[in-house]
């Protein structure tokens, strides 16, 4: 898979995680590896720059919970901000994918 | 140092902001890649490559640092930091080759100046202590004997036992080396020898400085460094011969014994001058070379009574010496008075 494509979709994919329940970090790259069946090969590590910049914008908030066996998690969960910016950014992706596919299944026909 | 760590310090150095929102930040990585690890450590790897590959999985400490920056921003002084300490890697690669020409150009200098200093003993020094004593002190309009050429010819007399007894200063230097080398664990330690060579280099220059001004300052301030004309030197051998024992008669009258040796010993000068100047004198002159050289003799035998009388304050020595003086003396002049041409 192109990593670059995999780049530009972060974000929407961190907020629509976050819409189903609160997570943490590793709890969110594993949803992904999951739910695509291994599909994505990405670097976990550009999870957190934009973890973090979406709290910087306020369309997250973490929270640091201890768990009993002394390890700390930071949760993150959607906030309204967060909401809005998810359903704009579905929507930009549902468009965008109807646009691309709509040129692609012309150029099928011509390839 | 474990291996987490170390890579989380390399992604989380520069990160700007304040300290407990930097704190947060590692803690976050730090939670997340023992959760990776136990996932390869559950298909079978060990521990230690369980977190290598999870590390690896997780992306560059330079690629994952960069993100974190883009977030947070970087910390100015950190980002210094990190090129100090490229440029202090980057000089340290060049300071093994600087250290190495600064050994290799001291040993040579340490090495040319030791080779002129032997060179000068061996060639330079004979010749200047002829000329010192057989022409410049022995009658040349240097006139009475300068205290620099007596200087000079003290200090080459030095010269000369340092460099019949060499192996006192070899083997002291070379001790000196080997317990440095053996006992010297300095950090500084390149930064000392190249001291206590350039130490030494000084030294020998300043060695070899001493040694050009006690050769060429005495000549050069008393007067004329060039050899006179034979018949101009014998003349004014003569003149120095007359002159001191005249001088000397009169010390022996007063009972003057410093100005008796003294004199005594000036007329030895010039009577070994003498015998050096004459073969260069015409194919006649020379010619009674021995009768001159046998005369000499007697006079040197004379003078050495004179002074052994002189310096233990016998009188009746220094008279018997004058004496024999006299009569050589005679015999010197008889020699001397034959026209020379």
């Amino acid at each position: 898979m192109d990593n670059e494509l995999l780049k530009g979709t972060l974000s929407l994919l961190i907020l629509s995680l976050l819409s189903r329940r609160p997570m943490y970090g590793y709890e969110l790259a594993a949803t992904v590896h999951e739910d695509t069946d291994g599909a994505f090969a990405w670097r976990e590590g550009s999870l957190y720059p934009n973890l973090h910049k979406l709290e910087a914008d306020g369309c997250i908030e973490g929270d640091w919970e201890e768990k009993e066996s002394g390890r700390k998690r930071r949760y993150y969960r959607l906030t309204k901000k967060g909401r809005d910016v998810l359903a704009d950014k579905r929507q930009s992706w549902q468009e965008l994918c109807a646009g691309v596919n709509a040129v692609l299944e012309k150029n099928h026909g011509h390839a | 140092m474990d291996m987490l760590e170390q890579y989380l310090d390399q992604v989380c150095r520069r990160i700007a902001g304040a300290r407990d929102m930097r704190q947060h930040v590692r803690q976050e990585l730090r939670e997340h890649l023992p959760d990776a690890a136990a996932v390869h450590e559950t298909a079978g790897l060990s521990k230690e490559q369980a977190l290598a590959k999870a590390i690896e999985d997780f992306g560059g400490p330079r690629e994952v640092r960069d993100g974190l920056e883009d977030a947070h921003g970087a910390r100015v002084s950190a980002i210094v930091l990190e090129k100090a300490m490229q440029w202090k890697e980057m000089t340290m690669k060049a300071k093994w080759l600087w250290t190495t020409w600064a050994h290799l150009a001291l040993a040579i200098v340490i090495a040319l100046e030791v080779s002129f200093i032997c060179g000068s003993v061996v060639f330079l020094v004979p010749r200047f202590d002829y000329l010192a004593r057989h022409v410049w002190r022995g009658g040349t309009s240097m006139g009475e004997s300068s205290g620099l050429l007596e200087w000079s010819l003290a200090f080459f007399d030095g010269v000369r036992w340092w460099a019949q007894n060499w192996w006192i200063p070899a083997i002291i230097v070379a001790a000196l080396w080997v317990v440095f080398e053996w006992r010297v664990r300095s950090e500084n330690k390149t930064l000392m020898r190249l001291g206590g060579m350039s130490a030494l280099a000084v030294g020998l220059t300043a060695g070899l400085l001493t040694m050009v001004v006690a050769m060429t300052m005495p000549p050069l301030l008393s007067g004329p460094i060039l050899r006179l004309e034979p018949q101009e030197h014998m003349a004014l051998v003569k003149q120095r011969l007359e002159n001191a024992a005249t001088a000397m008669d009169a010390a022996a009258s007063k009972g003057d014994w410093n100005e008796l040796d003294k004199q005594s010993r000036q007329i030895s000068y010039a009577a070994e001058t003498l015998c050096n100047i004459w073969p260069a004198l015409s194919d006649e002159q020379s010619k009674r070379y021995s009768d001159i050289y046998r005369i000499v003799h007697h006079v040197a035998v004379a003078l050495a009574r004179v002074r052994t009388g002189a310096q233990s304050h016998d009188s009746k020595q220094v008279e018997q010496g004058i004496a024999d003086y006299r009569a050589a003396h005679e015999r010197l002049r008889a020699v001397l008075d034959v026209p020379t041409n």
